[in-house]
């Protein structure tokens, strides 16, 4: 018993040695992470910690660790982001809200090709991402349309190094094949970078028992090139111009109850280009960014064994947007931003009534950022939209940043956000050949609105602990939902202004770095998002999530371990008989990597681990496993 | 590293999508207006026509007395379809004088004889939500039955007696909306003489 005892008091020692040594080696560690810059929530950089408004950051290097090779991957497991599969995208939802009410922006320019109210952030690749930068909360002040619930910004890289480059190439089931790789060159006013890959994945299917599949197959192609003169910061002048090209091939097999198969192939094509250019003024600088972007999508049908259902439908998504901004030191306390933005939209399309539709929009913000102390600062802001169709949309927005004790912070924000009516709710005239619904757009539809606010704590008790706390409240006016009629038995629908929603909710998260090295996080979402007119929970929307990731890297070995996980629980869908439950499901992925040398890792990796899915509500990707290697400088 | 480098930028070079082929692809067949749109087999005592109202801008006529397709402008038809819409040429779909009877509680075969009474005319839109007329195979009771969570229409198991545009009368029941490929208003319609 007194040998026991005396190992057991020895093992205690040890243990608490190696604890202490522990968070001190992890205090040095986490004391060497350079801050994070943001710029999403206030349209300036500024470090995350003084942000007023709440902000997530996933890096380049958590990317990376993470062995995402898609935006989707790396947004897995992420407090206040839920990734959702819909028909053609994979898409976010935030704060109970659908794809629809969050935006989704490529250095600050809206993105080109939302399908089915989403954009499909499968297609966005992470090469050449500096960082994804996530505002929860109405942001229609600085982003426009569509930012009520969310906005991700994904910061693209900034070729600010003499010579460099990085790469990966990885195999796996379901005959995946991915490769990537990216270089950069830079010198005294200037730098230069290219970006290109190519990825395969097979199509799935979750039900045998019927010819249709439930994930198409993908080929995807993407590359990119950046420019930029000038400095490389906003010190003096700059200017840069980036072009990015996308294109995928996605071939899959439709099934209806009358026995129509059909082969659906879609083609993609998506081009970006962007201009943009700073120079100093006084105590700030005026900026100028100008982007167009073009989605093109050929969409075939082919029917086996006939040709009646057979269809070639071309979609042009046009998109150019000029945005200029001038900001200005106001003294010691105030920061101030003027900006104007114009927006053409145009959707060509056999789907709409008249084949085409364009609008344009202008809006104008204001927005003042007041920092009177260190622990105390505010960012109010107001913008005007006038759209050629709907009219006016005016959107202010405060938050508030406080700290009232070393370790807290607390953010409050409220703000009013709108959605414009999308051009498929606008004008459409779409009859679904194979089984006879008819959907009809309405030219008179007005704006959604909303009313958003937010309330974050952030708690760091030592510098080993992060816990933050988060509740939302949003109130929806106006949202665009169907009315039915029957007419001789068979439906039609057309979009109108017709519901009033609310989504609440709140966010517990805690992350901690016991050991060197080692960081866990760990989470649960609490969401209570419903349809007031129609009382019944909003689409899709799940009112328990958990979420969590353990992290591990041994400098020593070179030996870096991820495992990300989240549990969904119950989610409503609305069938033609009413409300239908989803199964509780979970995700896991993980990954494995060791390094060779310094510019060289291998890596194993698995994700959908618990190969959950199904085909009625939750298409996904069953369980992958893939190996390969990185380069990287 | 730089070898590395030049090594996956090779191989991205090399890759491309493998697109379908041929891409991009042959437009799908239309259908043309010229095209038969009524095949009509013998079936027994009597005769299966398959009715291909696919095209929402076109009726496709059907003459029983001639058992082949008919026009529909100048009319020669006794009934015509047009998707999930039918019509017979008497009333306010025509002159042709064709009426039916609709005999619900009773099989195909088991019929022989015309009904003495209860023949019915195409109307007039009435006081409902559609501006489309009041066809006897639709008003009071569709043909088909709708199931609205899959959008499937099934024919009712009804057997409508025809009196055609030369007087002749004929038993008639729809007995499908979709051929063989799932494509829906490709229509299955039986059909015999019954003895005057």
């Amino acid at each position: 018993m007194t040998d026991w005892w005396n190992t057991a008091r020895r093992c205690r020692r040890c243990a608490a040695s190696l604890l202490v040594l522990g968070l001190v080696a992890a205090a040095q560690e986490a004391e060497k992470e350079s801050p994070t810059t943001v710029v999403t929530g206030t349209r300036l950089p500024q470090e995350k910690k003084d942000s007023a408004v709440s902000i997530e950051v996933v890096t380049r290097r958590q990317i990376r660790e993470s062995g995402a090779r898609d935006v989707v991957e790396a947004l897995q497991a992420r407090p206040g982001v839920e990734l959702v599969q819909n028909v053609g995208n994979i898409a976010l939802r935030m704060q109970g809200l659908g794809p629809e009410y969050n935006v989704v922006l490529i250095d600050g320019q809206r993105t080109v090709g939302r399908v089915n109210g989403g954009v499909d952030l499968s297609r966005l690749s992470v090469e050449n991402i500096e960082q994804i930068e996530i505002v929860k909360g109405p942001s229609s002040v600085l982003w426009g349309s569509d930012a009520l619930a969310g906005t991700v910004n994904i910061i693209t890289r900034r070729p600010t190094r003499p010579f460099a480059g990085d790469g990966t190439i990885s195999f796996g089931t379901l005959t995946q094949f991915d490769v990537r790789a990216g270089a950069e060159a830079s010198g005294e006013g200037w730098g230069l970078s290219a970006n290109a890959g190519y990825r395969h994945r097979d199509a799935y299917d979750w039900d045998p028992s019927t010819p249709a599949t439930s994930g198409s197959s993908l080929d995807q192609v993407q590359g990119s090139l950046r420019a930029t003169v000038g400095a490389h910061d906003d010190s003096g002048p700059r200017g840069g111009a980036r072009v990015a090209f996308t294109r995928r091939a996605q071939l899959g097999v439709d099934s209806s109850g009358t026995g129509a198969v059909i082969d659906r192939r879609t083609r993609d094509n998506i081009l970006e280009a962007q201009l943009d250019g700073r120079i100093p003024v006084a105590r700030g600088g005026l900026g100028l960014t100008l982007s167009g972007s073009v989605f093109d999508r050929r969409y075939i049908l082919d029917q086996r064994n006939s040709s009646a259902l057979d269809d070639v439908q071309d979609t042009l998504d046009l998109n150019a947007q000029l945005d200029a901004q001038f900001d200005q030191r106001l003294g010691d306390t105030n920061v101030a931003v003027v900006g104007g933005q114009f927006l053409y939209e145009r959707l060509a399309t056999p789907r709409l009534n008249s084949s085409s539709g364009h609008r344009v929009r202008g809006a104008l913000f204001l927005q003042d950022t007041w920092s009177p102390l260190a622990a105390l600062s505010a960012v109010g802001g107001v913008r005007l939209d006038l759209d050629s169709g709907f009219g006016a949309a005016v959107t202010p927005r405060l938050s508030v940043r406080a700290v009232p004790h070393s370790t807290l912070t607390v953010r409050a924000s409220v703000g009013l956000g709108f959605r414009a009516p999308s051009f498929q709710e606008l004008l459409l005239d779409f009859e679904n050949p194979s089984v006879g619904y008819v959907v009809l757009g309405n030219p008179d539809l007005k704006p959604e609105r909303s009313f958003g606010a937010h309330v974050g704590l952030e708690w760091t008790p030592t510098r080993l602990w992060l816990v933050t706390l988060d509740g939302f409240w949003n109130e929806l006016w106006d949202m665009i939902g169907y009315t039915s009629s029957s007419q001789n038995e068979v439906l039609r629908y057309q979009y109108i202004n017709v519901a009033r929603a609310r989504s609440r909710g709140m966010e517990l998260s805690a992350g901690v770095t016991p050991l060197p090295g080692l960081s866990v996080l760990g989470g649960y979402t609490l969401t209570d998002a419903r349809n007031l007119t129609e009382d019944r929970p909003l689409e899709a929307q799940g009112a328990h999530r958990w979420f969590g990731q353990v992290r591990y890297r041994n400098r020593q070995w070179g030996f870096t371990a991820q495992l990300r996980f989240s549990v969904t629980g119950q989610r409503p869908f609305t069938t033609d008989t009413g409300t239908s439950w989803s199964q509780p499901f979970g995700m896991l992925d993980a990954r494995l990597g060791k390094s060779i040398n310094p510019h060289l890792e291998v890596f194993l990796a698995g994700a959908n681990l618990l190969n959950a899915g199904d085909a009625q509500f939750l298409p996904i990707a069953p369980r992958t496993v893939f190996a390969g290697l990185t380069v990287h400088d | 590293m730089r070898r590395c480098l030049a090594g996956l930028l090779l191989a991205l070079t090399a890759c491309e999508p493998p697109l379908p082929d041929p891409w991009p692809p042959v437009a799908p067949e239309e259908n043309d207006a010229g095209v038969t749109r009524v095949r009509v087999v013998a079936d027994g005592a009597g005769f299966l026509a398959t009715v291909n109202a696919t095209d929402t801008r076109l009726w496709v006529g059907l003459d029983l007395d001639a058992a082949s397709e008919a026009s529909f402008e100048p009319p020669a038809w006794d009934l015509a379809f047009n998707r999930f819409h039918v019509r017979a040429r008497g009333g306010a779909s025509g002159d042709g004088g064709v009426m039916v009877a609709i005999l619900k509680d009773v099989t195909f075969e088991a019929v022989t004889v015309a009904p003495v009474d209860g023949y019915l005319e195409d109307l007039p839109d009435g006081p409902d939500d559609n501006t489309d007329l009041d066809t006897v195979f639709e008003v009071p009771e569709p043909w088909y039955m709708y199931e609205l969570s899959t959008h499937i229409l099934t024919p009712q198991p009804w057997v409508y007696v025809v009196k055609s545009d030369q007087q002749a009368t004929f038993k008639v029941r729809l007995d499908g909306y979709y051929d063989g490929a799932g494509t829906p208003a490709v229509l299955s319609v039986r059909f015999a003489r019954l003895s005057d």
